[in-house]
């Protein structure tokens, strides 16, 4: 990825240019920086890398504000449960309760896929104090799959550990069930 | 009031793996209570409430007693400060000094000294863990083991879609930040530093300063976490962090190479030069004292310092900061006294031999 500053290096490949875009590429073995000039890097298809996620939070919340005006919610619809609008949200950055991830789930869900480049968790499934059989369920998916990893990477102490955890469930589940 | 217990200060040591390099290695887990609203856009409306509902799910279970709770508005301001010094509390659990902390403001420190929760912060749980050196798999699995101890009797907000909710998007999945504080002196002085958190930033890592989020970077110290959190199993998350830090480290060890074929006869000058102003100076500034403490650093990982370790290098930044001085002192200093008094730390700190 590329990024543009000020500098007096000359461009690499035309030698002419002054560089403005710096690409630094990191490896195994080692860190390389090559300096373009506009020409040239637009010649080589390096494109100038999206702001941090923290300055631009702010822009794209908007942006998406935008697009959604009419289709997808309205701006000023609020939570159910603590009545914030997403236009506060837009301001701020900040949600109101985990009510608004329900209320507003078409948006947010295009808000995650922004920020993390995915909208789906994938990591721990959580198990509530007095879960359905659903939740235990997905919680027993989740752990198997863990009890693999942990076989793969050879780490047996710690699959025994969740093996002992499976059991323990499946145990309460057939007796509770 | 409550004195407070000397927790938090087993990273110090630097007996960890890589502790040339690595001061530290964190990790937090934000999470929340179902049916509350979070704590920044209610303006603390919550707060009480999230704290009282916290301590009767504790105290209903055994696991509550093996755990030390420490209510903000029981505790002194210079109290919660040492915390935020101590790195146990951010910014935000402390609050501005016109408003003081959050309503609801707690923490409650584990049954090991790395473990802790804050209570109150922009999410209702903050679960964090704290070791020294390179230690990303142990921070993760006993803040995993908190995780699953806490979630098992209060209930969190969570999304089958979406994972673990949080007040800001940027943290909702996983709610995991992992985190590693470096000294890259090297890296600062081949101009190579640049580079690397370039680099950082394109695989998804970003730099901090010492005290996290919105601070500068002083004596060299970079904060190294990850930046997103949602779609990635946490373990993952980790690994590819601790694969990152090690080629860091790798890279500074090289830097450190070049700086002594390069420079030998200026390093060693610019080390012992440094040790001496820590040694014999009467007053110094938090700042000068940062910069003094990373050239001594590296002259530790150098081995041109044959009679001082890491461990007294963290001691004298933990102690010397605001709060902790004020403390030793018993009242409260004017900038000008706490320059005297950190002086005067650092030169008793410096005359006692590491064993």
């Amino acid at each position: 990825m590329a990024s543009s500053k000020n500098s007096a290096t000359m461009c690499d490949l035309c030698k002419a240019n002054k560089a403005v875009v710096h690409v630094t590429q990191i490896t195994e073995v080692m860190i390389n920086t090559s300096h373009f000039c506009k020409k040239c890097a637009a010649d080589k298809g390096i494109t100038q890398p999206e702001k941090s996620i923290k300055a631009s939070l702010y822009d794209f919340l908007n942006e998406i504000g935008e697009e959604s005006r009419g289709s997808l919610i309205s701006t000023q619809h609020a939570c159910s449960f603590c009545s914030m609008k997403v236009t506060e949200f837009q301001r701020t950055g900040r949600l109101g309760c985990s009510q608004c991830y329900t209320d507003f789930y078409t948006y947010l869900k295009r808000v995650l896929k922004r920020i993390h480049g995915s909208s789906l968790h994938v990591g721990k499934v959580y198990l509530p104090p007095d879960p359905s059989a659903h939740q235990v369920a997905k919680r027993l998916e989740f752990l198997k799959s863990g009890m693999s990893r942990a076989v793969r990477k050879e780490e047996f102490e710690k699959a025994a550990l969740i093996r002992d955890e499976i059991t323990k469930m499946q145990l309460a589940d057939e007796i509770g069930g | 009031m409550k004195t407070l217990p000397s927790r938090g200060l087993d990273w110090i040591s630097g007996s960890g793996e890589n502790s040339e390099v690595v001061l530290s290695t964190r990790v937090r887990l934000a999470r929340n209570l179902q049916g509350f609203r979070f704590g920044s856009s209610s303006g603390g409306l919550d707060g009480t409430s999230v704290l009282n509902s916290v301590k009767s799910n504790l105290q209903a279970d055994d696991f509550g007693d093996s755990c030390i709770l420490l209510e903000f508005d029981q505790i002194n301001r210079l109290q919660q400060r040492i915390l935020l010094e101590r790195r146990l509390v951010s910014p935000e659990l402390v609050g501005t000094e016109e408003d003081g902390p959050p309503s609801g403001s707690a923490l409650i420190l584990g049954p090991n000294d790395g473990l802790s929760v804050m209570v109150n912060e922009e999410d209702h749980l903050r679960i964090q863990t704290m070791f020294s050196g390179l230690a990303l798999s142990e921070a993760w699995d006993m803040a995993d083991e908190m995780d699953e101890l806490l979630g098992a009797v209060i209930p969190f907000a969570y999304h089958n879609e979406f994972g673990f909710l949080t007040s800001c998007p940027s943290n909702v999945g996983s709610g995991l930040r992992a985190s590693v504080l470096v000294h890259l002196p090297g890296l600062v002085l081949t101009n190579e530093i640049g580079k690397v958190l370039e680099g950082m930033a394109q695989i998804g890592l970003t730099a901090r300063g010492l005290y996290g989020e919105g601070s500068d970077v002083v004596g060299n110290l970079f904060q190294i976490s990850n930046q997103t959190t949602l779609g990635k199993i946490e373990e993952n998350l980790v690994d590819h962090l601790e694969t990152m830090i090690r080629r860091v480290i790798g890279y500074e060890h090289e830097a450190r190479q070049v700086v002594m074929k390069d420079g030998a006869n200026i390093t060693e000058d610019r080390v012992w030069r440094a040790y001496g102003l820590l040694k014999h100076a009467r007053s110094l500034s938090f700042a000068e004292l940062m910069g003094l403490l990373s050239r001594v650093r590296l002259g530790i990982g150098l081995k041109l310092l044959p009679d001082i370790g890491v461990y007294t290098l963290n001691k004298i930044m933990l102690f010397t900061q605001k709060a902790h001085l004020e403390e030793a002192a018993g009242r409260p200093l004017a900038p000008a006294e706490r320059n005297l008094y950190r002086a005067t730390y650092v030169r008793k700190a410096l005359s006692i031999k590491e064993a």
